[in-house]
């Protein structure tokens, strides 16, 4: 009898803290099929008289998302494969090699990801002007490849490490120079890991807007991110838009999340046991 | 001359292992730490764009202004306010979820996915979510608590001057929750079961074996997480920025807010960059103990 009690409990609570995590997105999903007319009603009702997907009509053909998920996809994927590459590079020379100052740098690269964003722009933004990255993708392609760049590095330095070090020698026997040892041997065993970055820098990515906000003028090039928020402050009551333009820029990255999720999950939790 | 090759190879070794770093090393260093440096040099110069490109050396004239600005005290007030309130609430709440959720033995991977959610949304969603559920005339909230359950006289006006920092920081608290609760599950995880029997046998009953078994293990995962927080949450600016925009007022402005703000609303970028400065300052405290606490360069000995 006990056990069944502690059984229900359980349940419930576990259906509360799903309830936290989630409702507030199905909300948004309930907002966006309503009716203008309904969305004045106070108080709010709880479930749409009738689901409507004219919100969703309304954002994707009237409104410039389509040309704004393009440009952010772009970004996104560019940025994603750029990071992968360039951070489990360098997290295999900092697992691998002996060089001086290696310690200061691996320190440097774990400050680097604490730096305030707010404070790095100002000077960013007159660099970009001066060097013609101000209002192009290439700008924040490279800027976004940076900013997941330490956590990535960070996460694939685990797993360099625990590559067993026989592995490596049994291929530079053969006669593999150290960069084939890289792409041969090491890359494929770490499949896990390289997921795990890619989620990463791709959320990272996607989901900026500080960045995006200040380097982009031209609507045209408007990512997500400032389309999205620019929404918010230009059509401000037009709430079932605005939740089916949140859905819709949710879906990227709730299906990577769901697919690839559990590999980043456990790369940012092997510090946590291992600690 | 063994020893002469042996400092060769040494040599040699050392130059692969900068060419596979050098990509990350030159976008880290010229995107972050350069705009970082260059950012502490305007805060001594007049810098500001409205009037012309060029700037001078002023000296602390900036800092003098910051000072003397009355609503400086009131944004370093509620940077700390807003940093403590939502790490220490955090922590309790991830600790009680972890907690819970480790007693849980089914769909471990799609529970653990689906509770990390809020943490992988977009920041300008988790704004609209929120602005719109905790809106004062038709947010879901209001609703419920007046029109549904008749619990209370009147609408809450969440975003007014004296309620706007509290339901920011509440935003922060649900956006960064899952990250701790996920890095505490994993640590409770780590603590050797046969702990918890000994203090069973010695008679710890629940809570007197997590004051004594749980909380002394998971120290480490613990103040790394709540570092890790306390810094995200010191550098917010996404979320702020949708719901009140540091708004009305200031009741509702950090630091990072008021950065942006002076940059580029009023193009002050001199007096902007002495924000930065202090903004640095602080964030680097917390970076130090984090860098004094942190196992990950330790067990660097290869």
């Amino acid at each position: 009898m006990k056990k069944i009690i502690i059984h229900i409990l359980k349940i419930i609570g576990l259906v509360l803290i799903l309830f936290i995590a989630l409702f507030p997105l199905f909300w948004m999903f309930i907002t966006s099929g309503k009716s203008m007319t309904e969305l004045l009603k106070i108080p709010v009702t709880l479930w749409p008289e009738k689901f409507s997907f004219a919100s969703y009509y309304e954002v994707w053909i009237q409104k410039p998302f389509p040309k704004y998920i393009i440009n952010s996809l772009k970004i996104s994927i560019v940025a994603t494969v750029l990071g992968m590459l360039v951070s489990s590079m360098a997290a295999y020379g900092f697992a691998k090699f002996r060089f001086p100052f290696k310690r200061v740098i691996l320190m440097f690269v774990l400050v680097a990801q604490m730096f305030p964003s707010t404070s790095i722009i100002i000077p960013l933004f007159s660099t970009y002007r001066s060097y013609g990255l101000y209002d192009t993708h290439v700008g924040l392609m490279l800027l976004y490849t940076t900013i997941s760049l330490a956590f990535s590095i960070w996460m694939m330095y685990g797993y360099f490490r625990g590559v067993p070090k026989e592995l490596e020698e049994a291929a530079r026997i053969d006669g593999c120079g150290p960069f084939k040892i890289f792409t041969n041997v090491i890359l494929p065993i770490s499949k896990p890991g390289i997921a795990a970055v890619g989620v990463y820098s791709f959320m990272c990515a996607w989901n900026e807007y500080l960045y995006s906000l200040i380097l982009l003028t031209s609507e045209d090039r408007y990512t997500i991110s400032i389309g999205l928020s620019r929404f918010i402050t230009e059509f401000g009551t037009y709430w079932n838009q605005m939740g089916a333009a949140s859905i819709i820029v949710t879906i990227p990255t709730l299906l990577i999340f769901l697919l690839l999720g559990k590999n980043l999950i456990e790369g940012l939790t092997a510090g946590a046991v291992k600690g | 001359m063994k020893k002469k090759k042996m400092s060769k190879l040494l040599f040699w070794e050392a130059v692969r292992g900068y060419l596979f770093i050098a990509p990350a090393l030159i976008l880290l260093v010229g995107l972050l730490f350069i705009p970082m440096v260059h950012g502490f040099w305007y805060s001594v110069t007049d810098f500001n764009i409205l009037k012309s490109w060029e700037y001078h050396f002023t000296g602390l004239s900036n800092f003098k202004k910051l000072l003397a600005n009355e609503n400086f005290g009131i944004i370093l007030k509620n940077e700390i306010i807003f940093a403590v309130v939502v790490t220490s609430i955090t922590v309790v709440i991830s600790m009680i979820f972890a907690i819970f959720l480790n007693s849980i033995r089914f769909g471990k991977n799609m529970i653990r996915a689906l509770v990390f959610m809020p943490w992988v949304l977009p920041e300008v969603v988790v704004g609209a979510l929120w602005r719109w559920i905790l809106d004062g005339e038709k947010g879901l909230i209001n609703s419920i608590l007046v029109e549904y359950l008749n619990l209370l006289p009147e609408h809450l006006q969440f975003f007014s001057e004296s309620m706007a920092l509290a339901s920011v920081c509440f935003v922060y608290i649900w956006r960064t929750y899952p990250y701790v609760t996920i890095m505490l599950s994993a640590g409770l995880q780590g603590i050797d079961r046969g702990l918890y029997e000994a203090a069973a046998i010695d008679g710890c009953s629940g809570i007197k074996q997590f004051w004594y078994v749980t909380l002394p293990n998971l120290k480490y995962v613990l103040s790394i997480c709540s570092l890790m927080a306390a810094i995200w949450t010191m550098n917010g600016f996404g979320i702020i920025n949708i719901l009140t925009a540091g708004g009305p007022g200031v009741s509702s402005t950090t630091l990072p807010m008021t950065i942006y703000k002076t940059a580029f609303q009023k193009f002050r970028f001199g007096e902007a960059s002495a924000y930065s400065v202090i903004q640095f300052g602080i964030i680097m405290v917390f970076a130090l103990i984090y860098l004094k606490m942190t196992k990950a360069t330790k067990e660097e000995e290869v």
